[in-house]
């Protein structure tokens, strides 16, 4: 809770989203477990011994994680980390044999061999428990542009992923200079960056993602990631603030449904050709408005504010009653933990609680039972 | 600044509640400062009318209009009466009459309207506090 009712409305609004962020992010177990089996997998594939090694791979994750805005998997359904495999001097190649070199290698893994399921775009690695992670074999094309095997269909298919994620920084307002290096094998996992040191436009993602979890509950007509994403993206502004952040992408995602001439395309901004929204089609693109139109419901009631137990109710609709009321629990304890630290005042006159100027609140005990 | 120990007198607890909030209406007498004004202890909370009341030689009171109890049927936590909130432990040192009303009293129920809050969104008091004791606490408190 920060700033003044006049110029940040939403100051605290803000902090339980952010607080609701953290909570629906992965956990550190289990972003350090990812990570592990990641740089283990990557290993075995780019080691001198193996028959990739003179294709240079260059082993990175992709999709989510490496954009920040991954969630945590709802009711035990799985986890997973996408990872290109990006294989150089094999362009002229045919599709289906890269792919069964890629193949071939895991196969020479006792574990891998066990637990690799050969999938159309990608090689799937099931761990026990709920996690896998999907192997995209790729080859270079122009740019930051690949193309990955279709297994199906035995041909090169166009993909941009690392173009995409340029792309969504720069939407977040900064550009990851090193996207586009070459030198590292193995490149290292995004941190699990703290949720408050993320761009509000990750942390609305993943506000966005949560709820079309809770509102589709597993069926499989919800709205892919990416799409999300790339609508979220297009429509954010540079609001600083992650409630009017939210506020503005759910509006431009209202105008983009109220814009559209029967069902719209969602085009990849990196490759025009390809639409997000293949999916959607006259009984799946009205579950898409119906949820957009549950996100607005739900964001508006939480900015009508009304008390902090009102706003918890509308915001348990946006992302569960648990998270809402642990968000809400959790920025009392920072509340309280400024109280002891001396570091909260209180505005003279209207009694906001901030951290900016104000009177120093005296050492007290509340009394009674 | 040199410690202040004596107790100040009414009018000056009177001229500092307007020197700090002047949107609240103080008025005073000889025996009694009555305050009356509203706080929002967040943006999103609600703006709760409060009424703060201090007679020479007694402990300031604080009342809150609208409060309730949560739908689960807890009662509030930390009060002395169900307008009326219990900000600092009477035997203790918290609260002193050579202490500024204006910089205490009404932090603190600033700060006891946002952990209110929080409890009734959560049934949980995240603001500390002292149980009371089975014997009456408010004794030496005449009702106003």
């Amino acid at each position: 809770m920060t700033g003044t009712t006049v110029r940040r409305p939403y100051s605290f609004i803000d902090s339980i989203l952010e607080e609701v962020c953290v909570t629906i992010q992965l956990t550190q177990a289990q972003y350090e477990d990812a990570t592990q089996k990641y740089r283990s997998i990557g290993g075995w594939l780019a080691d001198p011994t193996s028959v990739l090694h003179r294709y240079a791979p260059d082993i990175r994750p992709q999709g989510s994680m490496s954009i920040g805005t991954t969630i945590r998997p709802w009711r035990g359904e799985e986890f997973d980390l996408d990872v290109v495999c990006q294989l150089h001097y094999c362009d002229q190649r045919p599709a289906l044999e890269v792919y069964n070199l890629l193949a071939g290698r895991l196969k020479e893994h006792g574990t891998y061999q066990r637990i690799l399921e050969l999938k159309n775009r990608c090689l799937r690695i099931n761990y026990a428990g709920n996690f896998h992670l999907d192997i995209i074999p790729a080859c270079p094309a122009t740019g930051t542009a690949i193309k990955v095997p279709d297994r199906k269909l035995a041909i090169w298919i166009p993909s941009n992923p690392f173009g995409y994620a340029h792309w969504f920084f720069e939407r977040c307002r900064i550009v990851r200079g090193a996207l586009d290096a070459m030198e590292a094998r193995v490149r290292p996992m995004p941190d699990n960056v703290p949720s408050q040191k993320k761009f509000p436009l990750q942390r609305a993602v993943q506000l966005l993602k949560r709820h079309r979890d809770s509102f589709f509950d597993g069926n499989p007509d919800a709205a892919r990631s990416i799409l999300l994403t790339t609508l979220a993206a297009h429509a954010y502004q540079g609001q600083d603030s992650l409630t009017v952040a939210l506020d503005g992408i759910v509006n431009g995602i209202g105008e983009f449904i109220a814009a559209a001439q029967g069902i719209p395309k969602v085009p990849n901004p990196t490759n025009p050709q390809e639409n997000f929204a293949a999916g959607w089609n006259a009984e799946t693109y009205p579950q898409f408005v119906a949820y957009a139109g549950s996100v607005r419901q739900y964001l508006d009631e939480l900015m009508r504010g009304g008390g902090i137990d009102e706003m918890t109710k509308s915001l348990g609709g946006l992302v569960g009653k648990p998270i809402a009321e642990r968000a809400v629990l959790s920025e009392a304890r920072e509340t309280e933990r400024r109280r002891s630290n001396q570091s909260l005042r209180v505005q003279p006159g209207t009694g906001l609680l901030t951290t900016g100027s104000g009177i120093a609140l005296a050492k007290n005990s509340f009394y009674g039972g | 600044m040199t410690q202040r120990r004596h107790t100040l007198s009414i009018r000056d607890q009177g001229a500092w509640m307007r020197q700090h909030h002047p949107s609240f209406l103080t008025r005073v007498t000889n025996r009694e400062l009555r305050s009356v004004g509203s706080l929002q202890p967040t943006p999103t909370s609600r703006a709760y009318s409060v009424v703060i009341y201090y007679e020479a030689g007694h402990r300031p009171k604080a009342f809150v209009r609208n409060l309730r109890g949560r739908a689960d049927g807890d009662r509030i936590p930390h009060i002395y009466a169900p307008d009326q909130p219990c900000l600092f432990y009477p035997q203790g040192t918290d609260w002193r009459p050579d202490m500024k009303i204006a910089t205490t009293i009404v932090p603190w129920l600033s700060l006891w309207l946002y952990y209110y809050e929080v409890w009734l969104a959560t049934g949980s008091w995240e603001g500390g506090g002292i149980a009371h004791e089975p014997k009456r606490e408010d004794a030496d408190v005449p009702n106003s």
